[in-house]
């Protein structure tokens, strides 16, 4: 059972799969109304319920789905972009951090200071209004003393006189100053010119604004207070300003004079938005210089490692003599050092590994031509001899005749190190022209019908009925195709070996397929190896030298083609080449399978094989009694992709 | 991560904006308390140190001889002291030319005088400041000024030459002896009258002192408790007690400047006299006022536990913002402003007729009316209110009288039995509220008694006698009064009418001076004159005048105190005086509903009193 994906959660079955959450609780909540809706529930309930109902079928409805999708999906977009720019970027990660803690700090300091500014100087306001203050109540009542009889005219004159003096006394701007009776015997003065206000009358206005009424009913108890207020006592606005209140003395009847002071704001709200904005603007100024200086600082870190990134990547690629450049003493003079000499010994490892298989090929390779002088020389030789053996001795024309043989099977052995060393020393050249395949198929396996008659095994060739043309080298392809149908009838056991020819339009393939003993798993692998033979107790029938697959493959690594190999123990093997159809194309697919439809099959035809171990479990087999045990049908086995290199 | 960073980034922004908001100037705001209002103490608290003046800089003659006039100062509180004396009054020779500081004789005394200054001469050698000193009395070394009778105005020629050296004056031809004037009594002294309890020790009588401004608090405070601990002056004798003998002061009384608390160390002795440390305490309270704000009694350094001491019965009760008034409307005795007081014995059919009142405060409001009693006679009505029967009775006396004063009620060693004083045919009537007797009280020698007026204290008197102004004292012949230890005060009004305590230690007199009607404020030993100038007042024949002094603990007895409300009766009606003028009492709106018709009109009040 597949494990759910996490989106796939189980609902009530009417879920599409991807609303998965969201669908379940609006579900649930529509049942659950219905089910409350209808029950006889208060009026209040249900009302809740359709608001709900009605929310939820808004959002469901299509505009409004669309209008999620639209504007939603950009920004997602855009935050997608600004997250893998973020990740990417070393710099851009400094540098926004920077921005926002610098942004962070100077908007904190910015704060305090702007605060303990404001605060000082409104303190030094209230401390130099409270002195005024308390020196204009201590004037007032002098003045006022026993004329405080409620109903005394000397009242009415006494308090605009004082109102007057005080105001003109005033520091600090515009004061205004103002007399106020709690009860009714100021009343008069309101009433004529003289105001108990000045310099403003609209002062007393102000005093008497229901804006101050908490302030009067604090001095109305006798106590001296003040209060931040925003008005307009003289008709140019609204300012801010600093009400003081204080009583004064009692009036005979039970009332209260009181004195009142509007001290203006003005200068320190001037003061205060300079200073604010200048805050503002040298914090906005400090941030952002901030910013650059991180940028520029970043530069210089993240420079050396860029460049370090790329030196690492060209060593990677294969320039071994890439190194850093190594400024002073630092970390990442440090690193630099580290790199070059890591670089150092890779490329002295690899140049001396390089230098051991290139000598070990040039080894062969010398030997191989070496060879062949004394080869020719003993083949002529030895032709004569096998030419004049009827004059020899039964014993002797034998000997002529093994010997002729032998010199023939290590002339191909030779011609076959001589091809090997070719490829490795890359001399191989191919000569691709466009071929048809089919004669070049008929022509390897005919080549070898009196093999296949005398191991007694069929060869069966299938071809399509039109030509298939590719851009190949024929006699490489040859070789191939002679080497993979030899090898299958080596193995064959008796049994028919089919070669199989498909093309389409990127790629021809043509399958070997024989049903012997098979390869064991892991031995596909293996099976190209340069003399590697799976059971070394089989004789060579053929006589090969064991580098037939070795040269076949890199024969169709040349073309840009595969070589793969396929086996089953008891089951035979397949053997598949693909080679595009143009010369210099990638191979992406082959038109042939490399395991053959008939892989579960054991062998239906010929005796059984001597050893047929089942897949499950055993690598190394031993010749057994035969295995009945039933086909399992579906197990792949195995398979082994040799590719060329892209 | 992603929370993380969002978070900072969040934080970043908020922070990045907090300076455009958050601080600046408050447009609006809850009131703040900043302080109780500073309730007026005086200012004594804040009084400079005062400098005598010095000839330096003179160059007027007049300007030197004010001067002169003042350089006496403090000189009496040097006590018997003859060196420190001495020192003081360098000052006063300091004016002097070295011939006449030669023979000047200082003398043991300052009198204090009222100059009268004519308009300098000059003569030969400089000028010639002609003064006519009234003398006023002596003022000794207790700070009372006792006064002088019979002694009569001298006129000097001061001579004014420049000095040897320099271009400043001296005077050549000083009287001899100490002298100082009214003004720098005024400003030299500060009144700080003492108190006492009086023979049955249920009121505090004050006793006016003058103690020189130059002391400081600890000074002042100690001469003021060694005053009260040496007695009574001789007007207050009679009718006072001093203090118990065990009560000793030990050591100098210590203020506390943190707390303003006034430590008074008293010696052993005054252990045994630990009942009568109450009244003590209660004295040094108002002796020493504005400068106690607590005080504590030690004894032998150990605190006592006296808690606020006893209630002064004269002071003015808290709370109180108008004193209680009261006239006479349509011949009925109502209260006419001020604060209400319940006064049920005014609810009586026999509250009619009346021509004047007076109502006696305490538990048993006592009434005393005059009614009239037939063509040109009036009688005196005596009523009270009985808790029991709730209803208010009232019963005639025998006296009757062509003319009559304002009664003027006085509580006597017999708490039942209050008493009236009313002046009579010119004689002075003490009337018995429990007996309803009369007796004659006229003081000896004196014809004419127009007027009679007690102080708040219960214990002076203030009479007006053949149109002069005498203040004396009133002893009790078992529980009926009698006036003793009269001294006249000079008022300088030539016909007084009527006389009033305005202050504890002030009377206001009204009367005519030079023709015109006015009102004069003064000291009982009359050293301090005040002319109260109102408008309106030309132009009203005053025949009476009443006043209610404020009893304050927390009032500033200095000339500075409050004067307490005056009303006056003129032409027949009562009249309200404000601080500048004079004004008719305003009318009541008619009371009870409107009749169909003309509207009733109540005629205007008149006899206005405050209560007793």
């Amino acid at each position: 059972m597949p494990e759910p994906r996490h989106r796939e959660i189980v609902t009530d079955g009417s879920a599409a799969p991807g609303r998965g959450r969201r669908l379940i609780d609006a579900t649930r909540v529509r049942s659950m109304i219905k089910a409350v809706r209808d029950r006889a529930l208060p009026w209040g309930l249900r009302l809740v319920s359709l608001v709900v109902t009605g929310l939820v079928a808004v959002r469901d409805s299509r505009p409004v789905r669309a209008l999620r999708r639209g504007p939603l999906q950009h920004a997602a977009r855009l935050a997608a972009q600004a997250r893998r720019a973020w990740r990417r970027s070393l710099q851009l990660r400094i540098v926004s951090i920077t921005l926002v803690l610098s942004a962070l700090l100077v908007g904190v300091f910015g704060f305090v200071v702007a605060s303990r500014i404001t605060g000082g100087l409104l303190d030094a306001k209230v401390r130099s209004a409270s002195r005024q203050v308390d020196q204009g109540v201590a004037y007032a009542a002098s003045q006022l003393k026993g004329v405080t009889q409620s109903g005394d005219p000397a009242l009415l004159s006494t308090v605009p006189a004082v109102v007057v003096a005080l105001g003109n006394t005033a520091q600090g701007g515009q004061v205004q100053v103002v007399m106020r009776a709690t009860d009714s015997s100021l009343q008069p003065l309101t009433a004529q010119a003289q105001s108990p206000a000045w310099p403003k009358a609209g002062a007393y206005d102000v005093v008497s604004s229901p804006r101050l009424v908490s302030l009067r009913e604090e001095v109305a108890r006798g106590k001296v207070a003040r209060q931040w207020v925003t008005a307009d006592p003289d008709g140019t606005g609204e300012h801010r300003y600093l009400v003081f209140g204080s009583p004064v003395s009692s009036i005979t009847d039970g009332g209260q004079l009181e004195l009142y002071y509007l001290f203006p704001l003005d200068n320190e709200v001037a003061t205060v938005d300079l200073v604010r904005t200048t805050l503002f603007a040298t914090g906005v100024a400090l941030v952002g210089l901030l910013a650059m200086v991180a940028a520029l600082i970043t530069r210089l870190v993240v420079r050396p490692v860029r460049l370090a990134a790329r030196t690492a990547q060209r060593l990677s690629a294969g320039l071994l003599d890439q190194r850093m450049e190594v400024h002073g003493e630092d970390d990442l003079a440090r690193l630099a050092a580290s790199f070059n000499q890591m670089a150092a010994n890779l490329q002295r490892q690899i140049v001396r590994l390089e230098e051991m298989s290139r000598l070990q090929r040039r080894f062969t390779s010398d030997v191989s031509h070496e060879l062949r002088t004394p080869l020719t020389t003993v083949r002529m030789a030895a032709d004569l001899i096998f030419s004049a053996r009827e004059a020899f001795d039964p014993a002797v024309a034998r000997s002529a005749e093994l010997l002729q043989a032998e010199l023939d099977r290590f002339e191909g052995l030779l011609a076959d190190l001589l091809e090997i060393s070719r490829f490795d020393a890359g001399f191989a050249m191919l000569d691709a022209e466009p071929t048809d395949l089919v004669p070049v198929v008929r022509r390897a396996a005919d080549g070898l019908a009196s093999v296949a008659e005398r191991a007694g095994c069929l060869v069966e060739v299938g071809v399509p009925a039109a030509p298939v043309i590719a851009e190949i080298d024929p006699r490489r392809v040859e070789r191939i195709l002679r080497n993979l149908v030899g090898n299958a009838i080596e193995h064959s056991e008796g049994r028919p070996v089919r070669v199989t020819l498909s093309a389409d339009e990127s790629a021809v393939a043509v399958t070997v397929r024989d049903h012997g003993v098979g390869l064991r798993p892991g031995e596909e692998k293996f099976v190209f190896n340069r003399f590697w033979r799976a059971d070394p107790s089989r004789a060579r029938q053929t006589g090969g030298s064991g580098l037939g697959l070795s040269i076949s493959i890199e024969d169709a690594r040349l073309h840009g083609g595969w070589l793969e190999a396929w086996g089953a123990p008891g089951r035979g093997a397949q053997f598949r080449l693909t080679l595009p159809v143009r010369a210099g194309d990638r191979l992406v697919s082959s038109p042939l399978g490399l395991v053959p439809g008939d892989a579960w099959l054991r062998a239906i035809e010929g005796p059984e094989p001597a050893a047929a171990p089942t897949v499950a479990g055993s690598i190394a087999a031993t010749p057994t009694a035969a295995d009945t045990t039933a086909v399992e049908p579906g197990i792949p086995a195995v398979t082994a992709d040799r590719r060329g290199a892209p | 991560m992603n929370r993380r960073r969002r978070l900072v980034v969040l934080l970043a922004v908020a922070a990045a904006a907090l300076p455009l908001v958050g601080c600046g100037v408050p447009t609006s705001g809850p009131p703040i308390v900043v302080k109780d209002a500073h309730r007026d103490r005086g200012s004594a608290a804040s009084s400079k140190p005062i400098e005598k003046k010095t000839p330096v800089g003179v160059t007027d003659p007049l300007i030197l001889v004010h001067r002169y006039l003042e350089a006496a100062a403090w000189a009496n509180e040097a006590g018997p002291d003859s060196e420190a004396i001495d020192k003081v009054a360098e000052a006063a020779r300091g004016f002097m030319t070295s011939g006449a500081q030669a023979t000047w004789q200082r003398g043991q005394e300052i009198t204090v005088v009222r100059p009268r200054f004519n308009i300098p001469t000059a003569t030969a050698n400089g000028t010639r400041v002609e003064v006519a000193l009234e003398p006023i009395g002596v003022l000794n070394s207790r700070g009372t000024l006792e006064p002088r009778t019979g002694a009569a105005t001298v006129t000097h020629q001061f001579n004014v030459v420049p000095a040897e050296r320099g271009l400043e004056l001296r005077i050549s031809n000083p009287p001899q002896g100490m002298i100082l004037s009214d003004e720098g009594l005024g400003e030299f002294y500060d009144i700080r009258p003492i108190y006492f309890w009086d023979t049955g020790y249920r009121n505090l009588v004050p006793d006016l002192r003058y103690v020189g401004r130059s002391a400081s608090p600890a000074n002042e405070l100690m001469k003021l408790t060694n005053w009260l601990r040496d007695g009574p002056s001789e007007f207050l004798r009679p009718a006072v007690n001093p203090l118990p003998a065990g009560i000793e002061t030990k050591d100098l009384p210590v203020i506390d400047s943190n707390s303003g608390v006034v430590r008074i160390n008293l010696s052993a002795k005054a252990a045994s006299v630990q009942s009568q440390l109450a009244r003590f305490l209660t004295q040094l309270k108002w002796s020493l006022r504005p400068r106690s704000g607590t005080l504590e009694l030690l004894i032998e350094g150990q605190r006592t536990d006296l808690g606020a001491g006893l209630a002064n019965p004269a002071v003015t009760p808290d709370g109180q913002k108008d004193p209680p008034r009261f006239g006479v409307v349509d011949g009925r005795v109502k209260h006419i402003g001020g604060d209400s007081v319940a006064v049920p014995v005014l609810n009586s059919d026999d509250n009619s007729g009346v021509v004047s009142a007076a109502v006696l405060r305490g538990a048993a409001q006592q009434v005393a009316l005059v009614r009239e009693a037939g063509p040109g006679r009036v009688r005196l009505w005596l009523g009270s209110y009985n808790q029991a029967a709730k209803t208010a009775e009232y019963t005639s006396t025998g006296l009757t009288a062509p003319l009559m004063s304002r009664p003027a009620g006085v509580t006597t060693p017999a708490a039942n039995d209050p008493a009236f004083l009313v002046a009579a045919d010119g004689k002075l009537f003490a009337v018995s509220v429990a007996s309803k007797q009369w007796t004659d009280r006229t003081p000896v020698g004196m014809n004419g008694v127009t007027a009679v007026s007690v102080a708040r204290d219960g214990r002076r008197v203030a009479l007006v006698v053949g149109g002069r102004v005498y203040v004396g004292v009133l002893a009790f012949d078992g529980s009926s009064p009698f006036v003793t230890q009269l001294q006249e005060v000079h008022s300088g009004l030539s016909d007084a009418v009527g006389v009033a305590w305005s202050r504890e230690g002030w009377v206001v007199v009204a009367g005519r001076s030079a023709g015109q009607t006015s009102l004069v404020e003064l000291t009982i030993d009359s050293a301090l004159v005040e002319q109260i100038s109102l408008r309106n007042l030309q132009g009203l024949a005053v025949t009476r005048v009443v006043a209610d002094p404020m009893v304050r603990l927390d009032s500033d007895p200095d000339r500075g105190g409050e004067r307490g409300q005056i009303m006056l009766e003129a032409n027949g009606r009562a009249y309200r005086v404000y601080s500048t003028s004079v004004d008719e009492w305003p009318q009541d709106p008619p009371t009870g509903p409107a009749p169909s018709g003309a509207p009733a009109k109540q005629s205007p009040p008149s006899a206005p009193f405050f209560m007793d």
